[in-house]
């Protein structure tokens, strides 16, 4: 699936080091200026010989979670500065290569007031909770944050250019942090390409002492080309239709595989209570989009754990639902197959394959521990059990294309947080 | 009775003055320690601020209160960078929250960009000397370090030693 996962780590550490090196040693033009990285090292596999799940499979390998990220950013005066993150991923769903350093932000901030600050640039989306600093494994208890939530595919765009507002109040005892934000972006996947005309977001954030509750939700115009879906389309656009209705049933089919402009709304609600030592972390969130070869998913998760002095204790259950292309296959069930065209039919079938290949059901319990080796280190382990659900593959990537139905699996991933 | 009495017990004295004894000497030893722990929250001198309660110092530097109450004036925080016991103690104090938790805390924001952590300076003296030319400057030292250049808004008393 993905063809460069033979790239060393040597390439990604080496530019690092070099952006590092020339951030430390930068002259004295620099007004105010803070230089900050993060490093994650990652070891992982699964237990079964003829499946993958995520970059992971049956013999041990380094760079699932692997992440190498360093942050600049300048202070020009009390309310100007401009920031800039480089971030090099073991694993990346982008087609561009793995360890290969990407600009993940780039923005400058103006800050209005002490309470509104305004970004412009590169940023990154906030799609649920932890989007925004998935890459810092030490903000958080897990190894990776949970999959039901944050499957690639439910948050696609990591990064837009555009802007933001972020917005800081109290009331009694309550913080509220609230963010607007808009923008545009354009991404290439191995599975997909992605253009988002525009998207546009609101997340808004409460905390009272140990509790905090955070609503959010985003609108993006996209249109998608999966590639999956690139076969028959041009096997239907070649087809000599016989009949007046065969012609309306293979463009009906055209026009939802193509998905241009559709809308596609990201919804979520989390709630976290944390007294230090026990907490609890749930989310859940919500994808529907409009009619398309479009994905349509929802997902939760809920953790619990215990932190005993440099120990933390976790558990996580979550579910996942992820259907891409429920049109089609609606259409292709209730319109196409009963006719008694066969080519219709056939059309139908090769649809009916195409959706049923993408819906993914899957439950996951996971238990892990961290251990915090200092402040800014902490090395994690996590064992998860996959169960794919109804029949289908879940989040799993079957290696034999015939068979429709994967086993469950069960994950076992350390990694070493370090922030500095 | 355990060894530590008997080895060090002499002909004139009873284990029981030992024991006395050597506790007075570990208070002894221990009482300037805690004393010297107490931390104060300090800001400028022309500051409008002259109180400020627990809660409000925690939000300060958590970030989560952007001026100082009853004042339209911006809250600049500012603290020492090292992880020292100085700030491991107000921390503790203020919010039940180790540096680590606080680090951890910060880390989202930090890399996020959509707050900005208290500033670090590196040494106690910078601390002053910043406070005493920032009007909006807030910060925490050890008591017996405050000057006169600066004011004290809240004091808190630490059980941590060092």
């Amino acid at each position: 699936m993905r063809p460069c996962a033979e790239k060393t780590t040597e390439m990604a550490v080496i530019s690092l080091l070099v952006v590092l090196a020339a951030i430390s040693s930068a002259p004295a033009w620099a007004i105010d200026y803070s230089a900050s990285g993060f490093l994650s090292l990652s070891a992982g596999k699964i237990n079964h010989d003829d499946v993958e799940f995520l970059d992971l499979n049956s013999t041990l390998s380094f760079d699932n979670d692997t992440i190498i990220g360093g942050q600049l950013s300048v202070q020009f005066s009390d309310r100007f500065s401009v920031t800039g993150q480089v971030i090099a991923r073991g694993f990346a769903l982008d087609r561009s290569n793995n360890y290969q350093p990407t600009l993940d932000w780039l923005y400058l901030t103006y800050d209005m007031s002490p309470e509104l600050r305004l970004r412009i640039g590169r940023l990154a989306t906030p799609y649920y909770s932890v989007s925004e600093y998935f890459e810092i494994g030490a903000a958080y208890p897990w190894v990776r944050p949970p999959l039901d939530v944050y499957e690639p595919a439910m948050s696609p765009i990591k990064n837009f250019n555009g802007l933001d507002l972020v917005f800081r109040s109290n009331w009694k005892d309550w913080f509220f942090l609230s963010q607007f934000f808009a923008g545009l972006e354009k991404n290439e996947t191995d599975i997909y390409d992605i253009n988002i005309h525009h998207i546009t977001g609101v997340s808004f954030n409460a905390t009272k002492n140990y509790f905090s509750i955070r609503l959010a939700t985003l609108i993006a115009s996209v249109s998608l080309d999966i590639f999956d879906a690139r076969s028959t389309l041009s096997l239907l656009r070649g087809l000599n239709s016989p009949s007046e209705s065969q012609t309306q049933a293979v463009s009906k089919v055209i026009e939802i595989l193509e998905s241009n402009r559709i809308k596609h709304q990201y919804s979520s609600i989390g709630i976290n209570w944390d007294n230090e030592t026990w907490f609890v972390f749930s989310e859940y969130n919500r994808l529907s989009s409009g009619e398309g070869f479009t994905p349509d998913g929802e997902g939760i998760y809920v953790t619990l754990g215990y932190r005993l002095k440099k120990w933390t204790y976790y558990f996580t259950r979550g579910d996942i639902k992820s259907l891409l292309g429920q049109e089609l296959k609606d259409f292709a069930v209730g319109e196409l197959i009963p006719s008694d065209e066969a080519v219709v039919s056939i059309i139908g079938g090769q649809a009916l394959s195409i959706a049923s290949n993408n819906r993914r059901y899957q439950r996951t319990y996971a238990l892990g521990l961290r251990y915090d080796i200092s402040n800014s280190m902490a090395l994690k382990f996590e064992a998860q059990a996959v169960t794919p659900e109804r029949q289908s593959v879940g989040l799993i990537t079957l290696k034999d294309e015939a068979v429709y139905q994967a086993p469950k699996i069960k994950v076992y991933s350390l990694v070493l947080d370090w922030v500095f | 009775m355990n060894k530590f009495v008997l080895d060090t017990k002499t002909p004139d004295s009873s284990p029981w003055q030992t024991f006395l004894y050597s506790a007075m000497l570990i208070l002894l030893l221990a009482l300037p320690k805690l004393a010297y722990c107490d931390i104060a929250i300090i800001v400028n001198a022309n500051s409008p601020v002259s109180a400020l309660t627990k809660d409000q110092v925690k939000n300060i530097f958590l970030g989560r209160l952007t001026r100082f109450p009853n004042t339209n004036m911006a809250v600049s925080a500012m603290e020492i960078k090292q992880n020292n016991a100085q700030k491991e103690a107000f921390y503790m104090a203020i919010a039940n929250k180790t540096v680590n938790k606080i680090n951890r805390y910060w880390a989202r924001y930090l890399f996020t960009g959509k707050m900005s952590p208290p500033k670090k300076l590196s040494s106690n003296q910078e601390i002053i000397d910043s406070i005493t030319n920032t009007p909006s400057g807030i910060s925490y030292i050890e008591s017996s370090d405050v000057p006169t250049t600066v004011k004290v808004v809240l004091t808190l008393p630490t059980e941590q030693q060092q």
